[in-house]
């Protein structure tokens, strides 16, 4: 295949980016992509080089319809999406078809909890977070969980069940450089309450992290709400077996 | 407005929480976003409406597959910018291309790296495109802000294809030498 060629892939990857490629060689590309990580990588390698030519671009107020648009998509349901009688009926048969296979799914399920207990997930680390240093309780825990791809590690909250459980809108959460002592911001706090993925960076940061802060506001001079150390966990099932 | 680094890192954050099909980081990417995106489409579309409908294709393609997105193999921007202008090359593909205006026949200048957020890339690249000889680097430029094909832009400048191909052929390779 002439794609293994090294010269013709860096080629390829950068006339993709470029967008010199025909609709039908960029189609082909994109496709290779999918299964050719290699290749991938020379693409977002290139659009990063390239990205910053973007900048110049002025900025300019798009029609309210787009977002309105948008919006709809949202909130359409399967069956707002057409009119058309036959395909609704069909989508109903589908419907139906697909929560009998829920259903039968969620039997097999229990069933499989029944007979093997579930494979637990170690969290990574860890931080019990205070409004104070004084404070008895730490109110909530942040624990995050190592993804098996990158960009699919997680962070998570939950309350101290014995202490008041606050509204988190409006907080921001900070790691701690161990080393260097830097901030960087993981967001917002009141997002990691539903389930929150990390970049490769946050994580990074996560890891190298003495300490997590959360503040009312963005910035990181904003009064702190809560703050905790981090700290690694071992895994429990290697001392276990 | 600016793509500051604190912006950058925001979008990175909703482009995550989008994988997970969240309703309100969605919104904030487009609040954050919109702006910047139409202004890049519409050097590629100049009809308005057209570059609109570009625009809501381009998020409609985002929330469904914010999945494909690698963190680990470049930043969210970037995924992003390409997304967009993908949409917008197939948008003016298929109707009739607006006549839009080139840049100045010398366009380094119109790159402008001085509220980059990583200023030092955005260096890079202008330092290295700047080591182009000027036809190398218009072809690349044109092609990159204009979406303009091989074809079209040779018509333009009135050089044969063949010699556009051998530009861009030579240009990328140059300033992947320089930028790595």
């Amino acid at each position: 295949m002439r794609y293994h060629n090294p010269e013709i892939r860096e080629h390829l990857a950068g006339q993709y980016v470029l967008g010199a490629l025909s609709p039908r060689v960029r189609r082909r590309t994109e496709r290779l992509m999918r299964s050719d990580k290699a290749l991938e990588k020379l693409v977002y390698q290139w659009q990063d080089r390239l990205c910053t030519m973007n900048d110049s671009a002025p900025e300019a107020k798009p029609p309210k319809r787009v977002w309105d648009e948008l919006e709809m998509m949202l909130n359409r349901t399967p069956m707002q999406q057409t009119a058309n009688p036959q395909k609704q009926l069909m989508q109903s048969l589908l419907l139906w078809r697909s929560v009998t296979a829920v259903l039968l799914a969620s039997v097999i399920a229990i069933a499989l909890l029944v007979s093997n207990p579930p494979a637990l997930h170690p969290a990574g680390y860890v931080a019990l977070m205070k409004n104070n240093p004084e404070q008895l309780e730490p109110s909530l825990m942040i624990t995050a969980y190592q993804g098996k791809e990158p960009g699919t590690s997680s962070l998570h909250i939950q309350w101290n069940q014995r202490t008041e459980q606050q509204d988190l809108e409006g907080l921001t959460l900070w790691a701690i450089d161990r080393d260097t002592k830097n901030h960087l911001s993981l967001g917002s706090l009141a997002v990691v309450e539903d389930n929150r993925l990390l970049s490769r960076t946050e994580w990074q940061a996560l890891k190298n992290s003495l300490e997590l802060v959360a503040t009312r506001g963005e910035l990181f001079t904003d009064p702190i709400v809560f703050s905790g150390p981090c700290v690694q966990l071992s895994d429990w099932r290697e001392k276990a077996s | 407005m600016q793509m500051t680094e604190d912006r950058l890192r925001k979008i990175e954050q909703y482009l995550s929480q989008i994988k997970l099909k969240d309703r309100a980081a969605f919104s904030q990417l487009y609040e954050l976003s919109n702006r910047k995106l139409f202004g890049l489409i519409l050097r590629i579309v100049p009809d308005r409406e057209q570059a609109a409908d570009v625009l809501q294709e381009s998020f409609t393609r985002i929330w469904l597959n914010a999945n494909s997105y690698r963190s680990d193999l470049g930043n969210a921007w970037a995924w992003l910018c390409q997304l967009t202008r993908n949409c917008a090359l197939d948008s003016i593909r298929h109707s009739r291309r607006h006549p839009v205006t080139l840049l100045e026949p010398d366009d380094l200048d119109t790159i402008n790296i001085d509220h980059a957020p990583d200023r030092n890339s955005s260096f890079d690249l202008h330092r290295c495109l700047s080591t182009l000889d000027t036809d190398k680097r218009n072809a690349i430029i044109h092609i990159y802000l204009h979406g303009l094909t091989q074809s079209e832009l040779a018509a333009r400048i009135e050089r044969p294809v063949s010699t556009i191909k051998t530009w861009i052929r030579r240009g990328l390779l140059e300033l992947q030498h320089c930028l790595s």
